[in-house]
């Protein structure tokens, strides 16, 4: 890494880094947690002792993701006050209370009742600890739904304006920022993702168990339980994710242009790109493989609306800039009359806009004085890395596809027969273990990266959210950072192969703990 | 039966756990803390947004 890196570079490396790491816990807190109210429903309703057994292990190993990721998210809190004052004064009025609400949520909520998960079971009653369990489940979601909020909110500002004389945004219609649309679809998309990590890790580890013939009556089970949750949670999250897209034509255009790689408006319906080479600097695709009409069939669910191209939208930019110039000159005018009316009139009328003539910032001080060369360069910048959104979203959605097929598969089996019997299959569950989190990695960086040059979108360009700091701090912290969490990613995967070798054999002696013949469990 | 607590991993854990902890907490003592943070108020936002104030200067049209 150089120092020649700016702040705003280093800035993001950093927490784009905390949140990549941080997501590894995540969605694996969130699958688990509900394979666990389902597995302890099961025991509670049939009474069989297996079922309690197999909570106690799996819940073991959401202990040790749990012990490992829990606070690894406050980094990011560290980072919005260091890193991002200016970001925080801006919107901190809107994005305070969700962060302050997840936070809530999660030490109070989701801690309280994992403490009783953990130490409640010869201490409360059979329901009221699963009970207990499911709170443990809803906690762990609503924490997801409050961060995504904020997330939704910076994607799709809604129901805030800005207040010339405190110079920030000011929330309006908290209604409107909870039940953001962009932020309503994250949340149930972020959350299924977490389902088919929390189903991909159960149903891995159970394979590994029966193809070494181990804990075969908990791992048959598991694996049933696993598969199932699993395909049901990779059709939504397909579906979910399809919605968001769609959303997303409306709101986000940009990000699905260049995910798109769609350099100019075709005539509808749109042709989709399966594969090729985006090249950003001559706003082609080389050696682009298109199919007809998907594109504009999966981004308005329809065969005669148009999908705009990437040369379009930056030409709309370059509207959006003048008309920001003009709130911005407003801005101005108020500052040196703070009772100028009319000022206030066109700052109203024009304020939706200031953001793209920030913009202009990257490039001169004096942007009442921008030439059309640097305001046509600053419209150019609005295009996010084209071809790292391409490529992700391609992995994620491939991801997507797989596991759809993968647990289908597995599930056909398990009706049908003992899926011992089908030994590949519980390879390909073994070896598939990485991919919800290559999935859900790849996922953020499009949604993250996509939103570039914004840090909200169209209202704050993100190299004026970020603090007046020196870069050698942050680079201080960045390399402290991935020390600590590349440290505690070993610990956890350390733990979780310990406590899986250990397996569920220890918590009772009981024989179904037992290693059974493969051939006994296939009947 | 054996409860979590008598879980042969509890003591590593345990210790993992508080490690991770006291590193977070130093954190934000000594590296994250509110007298550390950059304080921004209206007037430094006005700058970061608009510039340094120049006043009696005239703003121009920018009607495309």
């Amino acid at each position: 890494m150089s120092l020649a890196m700016d702040v705003v570079q280093l800035s993001r490396l950093q927490f784009g880094l905390t949140a990549l790491y941080h997501f590894l816990f995540v969605p694996l807190t969130l699958g688990l947690s509900i394979l666990l109210g389902i597995m302890e429903s099961v025991y509670v309703m049939t009474n069989k002792e297996v079922w309690r057994q197999a909570t106690k292990f799996w819940g073991i190993l959401f202990g040790i993701n749990f012990a490992m990721g829990v606070a690894t998210g406050i980094t990011m809190e560290f980072q919005f006050g260091m890193n991002w004052a200016y970001y925080s004064h801006y919107v901190g009025d809107i994005f305070g209370a969700p962060l302050a609400i997840e936070g809530l949520m999660a030490f109070f909520l989701e801690a309280t009742f994992v403490g009783l998960f953990f130490f409640g079971w010869d201490r409360l009653s059979k329901v009221a600890h699963l009970a207990v369990t499911w709170l443990v489940a809803i906690g762990s979601n609503l924490s997801a739904l409050w961060i995504l909020i904020a997330n939704g909110w910076m994607l799709h500002p809604v129901g805030a304006h800005f207040n010339p004389d405190t110079m920030r945004m000011e929330v309006t219609d908290f209604g409107a920022i909870l039940f953001n649309i962009v932020a309503q679809e994250k949340f149930v998309h972020t959350v299924s993702a977490g389902y088919v990590t929390g189903a991909m890790f159960v149903a891995s580890v159970s394979a590994i168990y029966l193809l070494l013939g181990k804990h075969i009556e908990i791992a048959r089970r598991s694996i049933t339980v696993a598969v199932s949750f699993g395909l049901a949670s990779a059709l939504s999250v397909v579906v979910l994710g399809d919605a968001s897209g769609y959303t997303a034509t409306d709101t986000q255009k940009m990000k699905i242009a260049s995910i798109e790689a769609m350099w100019e408006t075709e005539p509808p319906p749109a042709s989709f790109t399966l594969f090729g080479f985006p090249n950003q600097a001559k706003h082609r695709t080389d050696y682009a493989l298109r199919i007809p009409w998907v594109l504009g069939l999966i981004t308005t669910h329809s065969i005669d609306e148009t999908v705009p191209g990437i040369t379009e939208l930056v030409q709309h930019n370059e509207d959006h800039i003048y008309s920001g110039l003009l709130a911005y000159a407003a801005l101005q005018k108020l500052r040196i009359d703070r009772s100028n009316a009319d000022a206030r009139a066109e700052i109203n009328q024009y304020i939706d806009e200031l953001g793209y003539a920030l913009l202009l910032k990257k490039y001169r001080p004096d942007i009442e004085n921008a030439t059309e060369a640097d305001i046509k360069k600053a419209a150019r910048s609005t295009v996010p890395n084209v071809a790292l959104l391409f490529w992700l979203f391609r992995i994620m959605v491939g991801c997507g596809f797989f596991f759809i097929l993968l647990f289908g598969v597995a599930f056909y089996h398990l009706s049908t027969g003992p899926i011992l019997r089908a030994r590949w299959l519980l390879w390909m569950l073994a070896f598939s273990l990485p991919l919800p989190w290559i999935a859900a990695e790849a996922g953020w960086i499009v949604a993250e990266v996509g939103r570039q040059p914004w840090v909200v979108e169209g209202i704050l360009p993100t190299f004026l959210a970020v603090s007046s700091i020196s870069a050698s701090n942050v680079v201080v912290t960045l390399v402290g950072f991935v020390t600590f969490y590349s440290t505690l990613l070993l610990v956890d995967i350390y733990l979780m192969v310990k406590a899986i070798r250990l397996g569920p054999g220890h918590l009772a002696n009981l024989p179904l703990a037992r290693a059974l013949p493969a051939t006994n469990v296939a009947e | 039966m054996p409860n979590m607590f008598h879980h042969p991993l509890v003591p590593e854990i345990t210790f993992a756990l508080a490690v991770k902890l006291i590193i977070i907490a130093a954190a934000a003592l000594f590296v994250f803390s509110p007298r550390q943070l950059p304080r921004i108020d209206a007037a430094s936002m006005q700058e970061r947004l608009i510039g340094p104030s120049t006043e009696g200067q005239q703003p121009r049209s920018f009607l495309p």
